[in-house]
């Protein structure tokens, strides 16, 4: 009802609108053209309200928020040139979730403990980023890192509940959908991956090949 | 080049895993943290205190440079240094907060849906930290699983079902209990949002001595509630104005059960919504009891606050009395609403500059040509202000020159007119007889088309037929004209080929009888020829 008020609903809106534009952004910079993109937008947005598909022992899946996102990453594994670029997205989901795992340890339980530290939402997605450029300045690397990092953070949470015996907990992987934290780490790892590489091509004085 | 990245990285990740703890569930964070039961054990809080050295609040949040913290009193301070546990903050400003209107106001008298039927209220709650207790009812400050805080949480449902409200609560764990707890209830929060609550809070217990929470309300010991703002969203001013909206509305029917509103770094999945709030329950030095009456006279705000006065004469609660009752219907909606545009407006902003920046930096000659076209804006603007100037200062004799030639116009305008009306009825009819008879002689076409449709089918059928009957015979004949004809041509060449042969035979004859009466004429030649030369 309150939440239906005008204002309420137009920053809800504006704010959903221009995040799903970021992630059309972004699909049509790993190299898709913009039909698919939207496509594909439109599914995931749609496939997040589906029923999440039961995987066995509290472990489900989201179509939208998880299916979509790793069809997408194993497209572009499998589209990606050279034995080396295939191998370095699946390098910086692994990267990537063992640093954000540790960080999650390792960091205060509560953000903004240390000061500027990062939100636990956009860790993973920094993290991305960053592995995905130092492994050599790739978006692909970067959007499957995000995805693949949040999976696997997601996947041995509910592994660590199993191991501890508390095997009711349902963990649904991407069950945010399109809002999700796996996709807001693949779309913010892109776009930051992205814009430290033009700005640092920028400063040395032009682009170079593109990976 | 490379071979830094790499090694950047493998560093990066051998620090993480070195820090890590080896066993994830047992071992303490390495840093400071409020939860860290040693720290607890020996009392060690972060403190903020003003310029004049007094204690404004004591909590479990590291605080840093540039949180916000408005107190009870409605005094706003802003943390300016930050050393060890104590902060030191400035005051900022006394804020204004909205004002509840009375208990005879129709309920809900600015909201956005008013129809004949009662739309649904909901109200959504939720626990990220799920392990959340307190420690003199449940014994511990931590349970790996649905912890204390759980049972606040239902209280704060119970409360708000009693008075008719829709509560959607939801109990999912989010363990384990570390850091990614926030990402993990976001899924939680996503669900609860696709619900359409009105708002959605998120119910967690500070760490702090037992004092800086307790209070007595109506004879009662009641824990304080202390709502938490994260400042790293896009929609921060929408959530933060709620956040005072709610302690305007507690300070009239529960003075002093809001602690105060918390404006820290972090998101706490607010950005999903500019109606979610976190809310700190006491701490977990304080019995769990307390915190559910706490909660529970929480209820009577939100409910209030959204749903209007008649909510609370459901209450077990009763409403103060203090309530003028000729209070004017409805609430203010102008905070909220201010900090909704200030938001889209920022937002827009914010993507705006972003995309353009993005731009930019893919397009350097874009950007010259963006300097070059700023350069020469003033002198283009020059160049535009001199025409206005000039358009304006010829304005009014020309307008003058208008209103003396208007008449004149005006008439010239109707003669023109009426001329033109004269001439459009024959140009519609001249239109419309073309178009009736091109129309009529296609629909004629048409009908006779139709008509002699089926006799040519027919005809056509028969010809078809009688040829389809023919055509073998004609095939026959066809084929023996061409047989014999082959035939004709056979024995033709045959003949041909045999007279050649025999002229050629004849040819080969007489030219070898020629050739040899020739050779004796030349013998003969030759003879005669010797004999002489001999004579």
């Amino acid at each position: 009802m309150y939440a239906r008020a005008p204002g309420i609903m137009l920053v809800v809106v504006v704010t959903a609108v221009i995040y799903l534009i970021l992630l059309h952004r972004v699909l049509d910079r790993l190299r898709m053209d913009k039909k698919t993109a939207l496509i594909l937008v439109a599914l995931m947005y749609v496939g997040g309200f589906l029923p999440s598909l039961p995987l066995g022992g509290g472990l489900a899946l989201n179509v939208g928020g998880m299916g979509i996102p790793l069809g997408i990453c194993a497209y572009l594994v499998i589209k990606a040139p050279g034995k080396e670029e295939k191998l370095r997205g699946p390098l910086t989901a692994l990267a990537g979730a063992a640093l954000v795992w540790s960080l999650d340890r390792l960091l205060p339980i509560n953000p903004g403990s240390l000061g500027y530290e990062l939100d636990p939402l956009y860790l993973p997605a920094a993290a991305a980023g960053l592995i995905a450029y130092l492994l050599g300045r790739s978006r692909r690397s970067a959007f499957i890192g995000g995805i693949g990092s949040i999976f696997l953070m997601d996947l041995s949470s509910w592994a660590e509940n199993m191991i501890r015996g508390f095997r009711y907990i349902p963990v649904v992987l991407g069950g945010g959908g399109v809002f999700d934290a796996a996709l807001v780490a693949g779309v913010v790892g892109t776009l930051l991956a992205e814009v430290i590489g033009e700005v640092k091509e920028r400063l040395s004085g032009g682009p170079r090949e593109e990976k | 080049m490379r071979k830094l990245n790499l090694a950047l990285l493998a560093a990066l990740l051998m620090a993480a895993c070195c820090l890590a703890p080896a066993s994830p569930g047992k071992a303490a964070p390495l840093l400071d943290d409020e939860l860290t039961p040693e720290e607890l054990k020996r009392g060690r809080y972060f403190y903020m205190i003003d310029e004049r050295g007094r204690t404004l609040l004591v909590t479990g949040h590291r605080l840093r440079e540039g949180d916000r913290y408005l107190t009870s009193e409605n005094d706003l301070y802003e943390v300016v240094d930050v050393e060890g546990y104590l902060a030191r903050a400035r005051f900022v400003e006394k804020v204004r907060l909205i004002e509840p209107p009375g208990l005879s106001a129709a309920p809900a008298g600015l909201l956005p849906v008013q129809g004949r039927e009662r739309p649904a209220y909901k109200i959504a709650i939720y626990h990220t930290h799920n392990a959340e207790s307190y420690v003199p009812s449940d014994g511990t400050e931590s349970i790996y699983g649905p912890g204390g805080i759980h049972d606040v949480g239902l209280a704060f449902k119970e409360a708000l079902e009693k008075k008719g409200i829709e509560v959607l609560y939801s109990d999912q764990l989010h363990l384990p209990h570390d850091r990614g707890a926030y990402r993990r209830s976001r899924v939680t929060a996503l669900r609860l949002l696709r619900e359409r609550p009105d708002a959605i809070f998120d119910v967690h217990r500070d760490a702090a001595p037992w004092e800086a929470y307790a209070l007595e309300l109506e004879g009662e010991p009641v824990t304080q509630i202390q709502i938490v703002v994260g400042l790293s969203n896009p929609g921060t001013a929408t959530n933060q104005q709620f956040a005072y909206d709610l302690k305007g509305y507690a300070d009239r029917l529960y003075p002093g059960l809001i602690h105060g509103v918390l404006l820290i770094w972090g998101s706490y999945n607010q950005d999903l919504s500019p109606l979610a709030l976190l809310l700190e329950v006491g701490a977990h030095t304080n019995t769990k009891e307390s915190a559910q009456r706490g909660i529970a006279r929480f209820a009577d705000v939100v409910s209030y606050y959204f749903y209007g006065p008649s909510f609370l004469r459901d209450s077990r609660i009763a409403p103060p009395q203090q309530l003028p009752d000729d209070a004017p219907a409805g609430r203010s909606s102008y905070g909220i609403m201010r900090a909704v545009s200030g938001t889209v407006v920022s937002l827009l902003l914010a993507a705006l500059g972003a995309a353009m920046g993005f731009y930019y930096l893919n397009n350097p000659g874009a950007l010259e040509e963006l300097l070059h076209w700023w350069k020469a804006f003033p002198e283009r603007a020059a160049s535009s202000a001199r025409q206005w100037r000039d358009y304006l200062q010829d304005l009014p004799e020309k307008l003058q020159l208008a209103r003396r030639l208007a008449p004149f116009n005006l008439r010239a305008a109707w003669r023109r007119l009426r001329r033109e009306g004269q001439i459009i009825p024959r140009l519609l009819q001249a239109f419309l007889s073309s178009l009736l008879l091109l129309g009529s002689r296609m629909l004629a076409a048409a009908v006779r088309l139709w008509q002699e449709a089926p006799q040519n089918l027919r005809r056509s059928c028969q010809e078809l037929r009688r040829e389809s009957r023919i055509l073998p015979g004609l095939l026959r004949d066809d084929i023996a004209a061409l047989s014999e004809a082959a035939g004709r041509l056979g024995s033709r060449a045959a003949a041909g080929a045999r007279d050649a042969a025999g002229r050629l035979r004849r040819a080969w004859r007489e030219a070898k009888e020629e050739g040899e009466t020739l050779i004796r004429l030349l013998r003969e030649a030759l003879f005669l020829l010797r004999r002489r030369l001999r004579s």
